[in-house]
């Protein structure tokens, strides 16, 4: 493969008489090949470690959260770091970590490969975009270091404690940095998507039909269209709550806000307004995280059920029906706001029935291994265990979707355990499969599998524990956000889980560092890997591990059959490749 | 084309009963729990019946979901575990057609919508309309007023019409909800720190504001959760079913004291919630 | 491993595509601060907005862009699109004229909602329009993919158009 590459210089005989052909070679110059590169493997890999970075950050606060949450008599940290931790654990992590390594990450790595281009539709707008990532994860950890601290009014900025600088310390620079490096991510996050819907639908290699597609490519469109529709409003918002906070501007702050017996002289305004523009698209982007790890994990299972999955059209229309759907729902963040509740008993109808396409999806995933034959790889390890967690978390939803439930556990731990066991523990899982399957064409080598099993199960037990046991905390009425929990008698029945979280989380927090000793060590010393070692369909295996710049050889890959030809039925071969003739 | 002997893909072939034995120590530890974990503190409204009912519903029906589908998973993960040898042709042919996948489509899409929407249309109605709909003619109305970190509870006083207020009038010590002095229905007015007496057995509407950020007026015995929204006239109500003292809690982070902001409310006979009325010193 | 083939440069039909997606967003930011604007509106201190005049005279000078760059498409002299991106520069000037006015006669202050959305809705939209003459400017060196340039243009003065009657309709 390696030799093929090189041989050469190639010409643009496909792209008409217009286009002009081009020489092109992959950059010598490191700052061109690992620093400013317009590569997406490149691209991708540097999302993957900035996120791993990142994750280093939210993992240690999240470290620091439960210390507290579980000895609050030593008062490590005061309440006003308390609630920047909380805050800033929530941000990086839904935005800066899963969002950047599995959506912007995989996504920029995965793509091209799997749909047979050379490239992304626009690598250099690719590499603005990650340039633009980059500052904004600066200035979001920079706001720790400012005066006030870091933003401490949840990730979810509700104003007025955003907008205020006598409602909570964190309010004043903190929580400035914190808007300037959302802008600028969510800048970063449109143009990707922007690319990845045009790189979808217009570089496709030849043959390579829409419902040719892996189901991961048609996860990652789908989440790209939700995400550019959906963040405009966040950015309004975002807008509106800067024009408040610095110009004087009164969009979300009502009058007669009293502080320290200081009226303000803001007049009008409604806090309801930000709620509706911000899980306008907080909902939406619920969807474009979990819906890149399910995705991942039909691959993950085809290629080692050695069978299609099951259902593979009927997972296609769900998910549109669930993107569909997904925006319309974002109200179910808000049955106890003051919403008129007959406009919540409407976003609950509407919720709950997002459950419909979602069991299909849950259907299908467990359905991809009937009949199959099973390898259990550390990808697959992963892949399993995302039905289990999907199984658990996503009908936890139910209770929080029906608006007459919700009442009770709105804000309770049953919300934290919910969201983290579907876009914190789905989301990394995709991203773990992830990283485990297609290691060799990052590096042309493999993860090493003993280590890999050993981080499968030092993930799976110690953070279904964690989340599930925040459901049952959230049963007994615990409340989120509470910087100490003994000051209320009726909390005293789900305190008494602290410690025990507080120990699983330590363990799954350490058992992320296998990963990265895997990662690092398996990307020098791994074994190495041929061009398919998992003997995929898929086009990705097409082509040599690590893949050269380009992508692919000289001859431009032609897809001639599904990417989910295994076990095929008029064939003698256990599978044939998408690319075979 | 060659294919590639499979030498990097172990089949791995402990790992069934393996993994097999965590997903069925998954199914049972996570449905234990709920059974005997999950409690929630004792009931002491009306509504609340209909909203344990529902959360119980919801129990029962996720909980089957639940262990059927980690029933199913576990039964493949150990029955289609591969062996060393190739297809294995007492399983069958893995091409499932087309239309028993989308009878597979079906079955849940079905499931589900009986399941979730009666749920939030069948079983959580009542607890809907006794939580939205009209509040009782006879209700007992109190005010709850929300600051950073207490809440200041206020009574309309003999009279039974609530005072004018306005924010420029707060003063922390000497009117800390800002009533207007010069609104004669203010006089008789009644405000304290965080107590309030409730009638049992006596619908509770509660009108609900906040003077500088979000709030929520939580009490989880009663079932209750309402945000409070500076600017706006917000309400809730439930009857209290039990006598007792209840604590009120805030459950939208508001700042540092968020966790500390309590309140307490008493539960008891009109009588007592009367007299204990009659002791507390009007507003001006 | 050096020295490989890439790609051909991305296909007019990706570039529609680009467009098309990104206008789509575009129309989402507006959407976005539109159910603002009418949530907004229904605020105690809300007041009507009088626009000056020369609003009016922009609009005619982003439609006269308009209307030229379609000239440009259909007739194709190099001339046209010069005049259009003259008549956007005008049309920026225009606004912060507007801008200007407004705040004289006390309109355009921070804790007037309406001046407030005025302001933000304009800024908004001209910075887009900002981003248009680059690409305009971008298309008098290149003279590639003009119909495309076109398309953006048209859409820029629709949804002025669009902030007009949202603004007006009180």
């Amino acid at each position: 493969m390696v030799e093929r590459a090189g041989t050469g210089v190639l010409t643009a005989e496909r792209a008409g008489p217009t286009a002009r052909v081009e020489e092109h070679h992959a950059p010598r110059s490191f700052l061109g090949r690992y620093v400013f590169s317009t590569d997406h493997k490149v691209i991708g890999l540097q999302y993957l470690l900035t996120a791993m970075l990142m994750a280093l950050v939210g993992g240690a606060l999240a470290v620091m959260i439960r210390y507290q949450l579980a000895w609050p008599e030593k008062t490590v940290v005061t309440p006003e770091t308390y609630l920047a931790l909380v805050t800033m654990h929530g941000t990086i992590m839904v935005f800066f970590v899963v969002s950047l390594a599995l959506v912007s990450g995989f996504g920029n790595f995965l793509i091209p490969l799997h749909i047979g281009a050379r490239d992304m539709a626009y690598p250099f707008l690719n590499m603005l975009s990650f340039w633009t990532v980059v500052p904004g994860c600066l200035l979001m950890l920079a706001a720790f270091f400012v005066e006030g601290g870091a933003a401490a009014a949840g990730w979810t900025a509700y104003p007025p404690l955003s907008a205020l600088k006598e409602a909570v310390p964190g309010s004043g620079l903190g929580q400035t940095l914190w808007l300037l490096a959302m802008a600028l991510f969510i800048a970063s996050f449109t143009m990707g998507g922007l690319n990845y819907i045009t790189t979808i639908l217009n570089c496709r290699a030849k043959g390579m039909t829409l419902m040719r597609m892996p189901l991961t490519v048609w996860m990652f469109f789908v989440s790209a269209v939700l995400g550019v529709l959906a963040f405009p409003p966040l950015t309004a918002a975002a807008l509106m709550l800067l024009g408040d906070r610095h110009l004087g501007t009164s969009f979300f702050l009502p009058g007669g806000l009293v502080f320290g017996e200081e009226v303000l002289a803001h007049e009008g305004g409604t806090p309801l307004l930000f709620q509706h523009l911000f899980w306008f698209l907080g909902h939406p982007e619920v969807y474009v995280i979990v819906l890149p790890a399910i995705g991942i994990a039909f691959d993950v299972i085809a290629t080692h059920a050695r069978r299609p999955p099951f259902g593979y059209r009927i997972s296609v229309y769900a998910t549109l029906l669930i993107a569909f759907l997904s925006m319309i729902v974002w109200g179910h963040h808000m049955y106890v706001s003051g919403m008129n509740p007959l406009v919540g008993e409407y976003f609950s109808i509407a919720t709950v029935s997002i459950t419909a396409p979602f069991s299909v999806l849950g259907i299908n995933l467990i359905g991809s291994l009937w009949r199959g034959q099973i390898r259990f790889t550390t990808p697959m390890y992963f892949a399993l265990g995302i039905i289990s967690v999907i199984g658990t978390g996503g009908l936890g939803g139910l209770y929080l979707g029906t608006s007459t439930t919700d009442v009770y556990f709105h804000d309770s731990y049953f919300v934290v355990g919910h969201f983290h066991l579907m876009i914190g523990v789905v989301t990394l899982m995709g991203t773990f499969a992830g990283c485990y399957q297609w290691f060799p064409k990052m590096f042309g080598r493999l993860m090493n599998e003993r280590l890999g099993k050993l981080h499968f199960w030092l993930t799976f037990v110690p953070m279904m524990a964690v989340f599930v046991l925040m459901h049952y905390q959230g049963l007994s009425g615990m409340l989120r956000r509470y910087y100490d929990h003994s000051l209320f008698e009726f909390q005293t029945a789900g305190r008494a889980l602290n410690k025990p979280i507080t120990y699983f989380a330590l363990l799954a927090v350490g058992g992320q560092l296998v990963f990265l000793v895997n990662f690092f060590w398996s990307a020098r010393r791994g074994v190495r890997a041929s061009e398919n070692p998992w003997e995929g369909a898929s086009m990705e295996w097409n082509t040599a591990s690590p893949a050269p710049h380009g992508n692919f050889g000289p001859e431009d890959p032609v897809a001639r059959r599904g990417p989910y030809e295994y076990a095929p039925q008029d064939s003698h071969q256990e599978y044939l490749p998408q690319w075979t003739a | 084309m060659t294919v590639h002997p499979s030498s990097a893909a172990p089949a791995g072939r402990g790992s069934a009963p393996l993994l097999a034995g965590l997903f069925v120590a998954t199914a049972v530890l996570v449905a234990y729990g709920f059974w005997s974990l999950g409690g929630l503190p004792e009931l002491a409204s009306r509504h609340g019946v209909s909203i344990d009912a529902t959360i119980t519903y919801l129990f029962v029906t996720t909980g089957i979901l639940f262990l059927l589908g980690h029933g199913v998973l576990t039964l493949f993960v150990l029955r289609y575990a591969g062996s060393a040898e190739r297809a294995a042709p007492e399983r069958g042919s893995p091409h499932a057609s087309s239309k028993l996948e989308w009878r597979w489509a079906l079955v849940p899409v079905l499931v589900m919508c009986v399941i979730a929407e009666g749920g939030v249309l069948i079983v959580g109605m009542p607890a809907f309309a006794q939580l939205y709909g009209e509040a009782p003619p006879d209700s007992f109305v109190v005010e709850v007023v929300g600051k950073q970190f207490e809440w200041l509870v206020h009574y309309p006083g003999p009279d039974g019409v609530f005072g004018r207020s306005e924010a420029k009038l707060v003063n922390d010590a000497r009117n800390p909800i800002g009533l207007d002095k010069k609104d004669p229905a203010a006089k008789d007015d009644i405000y304290t720190r965080g107590q309030m007496h409730l009638p049992v057995g006596r619908g509770a509407l509660i009108r609900l504001r906040a003077l500088d950020v979000l709030h929520s007026f939580t009490v989880p015995q009663f079932r209750v959760k309402q945000d409070l929204i500076p600017g706006f006239l917000g309400r809730t109500q439930f009857e209290p079913t039990r006598t007792g003292q209840y604590e009120l809690a805030c459950a939208e982070l508001c700042g540092l004291g968020h966790y500390r902001m309590r309140g307490f409310i008493t539960v008891e006979s009109q009588e007592e919630v009367d007299q204990w009325l009659s002791e507390q010193e009007p507003a001006f | 491993m050096d020295g490989v083939t890439l790609p051909r440069p991305p296909s007019a039909r990706a570039a529609e595509t680009l467009l098309v997606a990104f206008l789509a967003t575009v129309t989402m930011l507006f959407a976005g601060f539109t159910s603002a604007y009418l949530i907004r509106r229904t605020g105690s201190d809300w007041a009507r907005l009088e626009l000056s005049p020369l609003v009016y005279v922009n609009t005619l000078v982003l439609l006269g862009a308009s209307v030229t760059l379609e000239l440009a498409r259909t007739r194709g002299s190099a001339l046209w699109p010069r005049a259009a991106a003259l008549l956007g520069c005008l049309f920026l000037i225009g606004q912060v004229l507007v801008w200007r006015t407004l705040s004289a006669d006390g309109q355009l202050v921070w804790h007037r909602p309406q001046g407030a959305f005025f302001f933000l809705l304009s800024l908004v939209h001209g910075l887009h329009l900002a981003g248009g003459l680059i690409a305009l400017v971008w298309l008098l060196t290149r003279h590639a993919r003009l119909h495309l340039v076109v398309i953006y243009w048209h859409f820029l003065a629709l949804a002025w158009i669009y902030v007009l009657a949202l603004l007006r309709f009180q």
